[in-house]
């Protein structure tokens, strides 16, 4: 399930959404596809990803350990000025371990910048996003991530 | 005017979060600047980022700020910024210094007299949760503390 306002005016929107829907289905390419070449990725707790090949290797590597069931995004601001548009969002997040563990619950925000492409098209270029829950609450997925991998046998 | 926001405007930044000068800190954002601290509300504009920083300077001093990286990119009168650093943070209660490792990204905005501002700003932790962002927690402590002494 995914929710969020869409605003005719903004041309960000429909590539957005697409976006979080590929998320949803884990559809890595299509990911791969919204992704500027030169993408900068900053997730909190982890490292900088840098380029289109880190990018997809860390999506590869989420939809290993995570998938996310339900998105919703209760406040969304956009300015477009040229060919860069600035996007922060709040989101709420459901994402169920692959492990078969509980569900994980997140409240967070997302700071996106844009870049038009030469062929009219919107591309992810810089992305950040941190939790506004306190920690030990959302920001668990990443503790759930290590006791996942903890858990898996040596090969 | 500078055609970006220089290496000396984001010093100030730096130097102000270390001093502790708020007054100094808030000329450097725009009027209706949004800042994204990692688990805490958004700020919006002066009034509430000022708030946010005298609860912080309340109970941490920033002892050390080694920036690590700086890409700018100018585009007309706006900018993108993303920096990282190492920072080591003092309890003013008590406590070893928590050492953290920091990544920021900004958008500033150039403004009709020529000054650059900040309009946009987050920034959150590379470290694992428990490690660096325990800053947080530290406060969360801090005021357990000072509650249940009062």
């Amino acid at each position: 399930m995914i929710n969020e306002f869409v605003r005719p005016e903004d041309s960000i929107s429909e590539y957005r959404q697409a976006f979080f829907k590929a998320t949803q289905a884990g559809d890595v390419k299509t990911l791969v596809s919204f992704a500027a070449d030169d993408v900068v990725i900053m997730s909190p707790n982890d490292c900088t990803v840098y380029g289109i090949a880190e990018f997809q290797a860390w999506w590869e590597e989420y939809f290993q350990y995570f998938r996310l069931v339900a998105f919703n995004v209760p406040e969304r601001s956009v300015i477009i000025d040229g060919d860069f548009a600035i996007e922060h969002s709040a989101y709420m997040v459901a994402v169920v371990p692959a492990s078969g563990e509980s569900r994980i619950r997140d409240d967070g925000r997302i700071f996106a910048i844009w870049k038009r492409q030469p062929d009219g098209a919107w591309k992810i270029w810089q992305m950040m996003w941190n939790s506004t829950s306190p920690i030990g609450i959302g920001t668990n997925r990443y503790m759930s991530r290590l006791m996942q991998k903890k858990a898996r046998p040596k090969r | 005017m500078s055609d970006q926001p220089s290496q000396k405007v984001h010093d100030e930044v730096i130097t102000a979060s270390r001093s502790g000068d708020l007054t100094r800190l808030l000329t450097l954002f725009g009027d209706d600047a949004v800042v994204m601290p990692p688990n805490d509300t958004t700020l919006y504009g002066h009034e509430e980022i000022r708030w946010w920083w005298e609860d912080y300077f309340k109970d941490f001093e920033i002892s050390s700020v080694v920036e690590t990286e700086r890409e700018l990119t100018v585009d007309g009168n706006q900018a993108f910024e993303r920096t990282a650093f190492s920072v080591s943070i003092i309890p003013k209660a008590g406590g070893p210094p928590i050492m953290d490792d920091i990544r920021s990204l900004s958008v500033w905005k150039q403004e009709a007299d020529g000054n650059w501002k900040i309009s946009h700003r987050m920034w959150n932790s590379t470290k694992p949760v428990g490690a660096g962002t325990n800053r947080y927690m530290t406060r969360m402590i801090q005021k357990k503390r000072s509650r249940s002494s009062s």
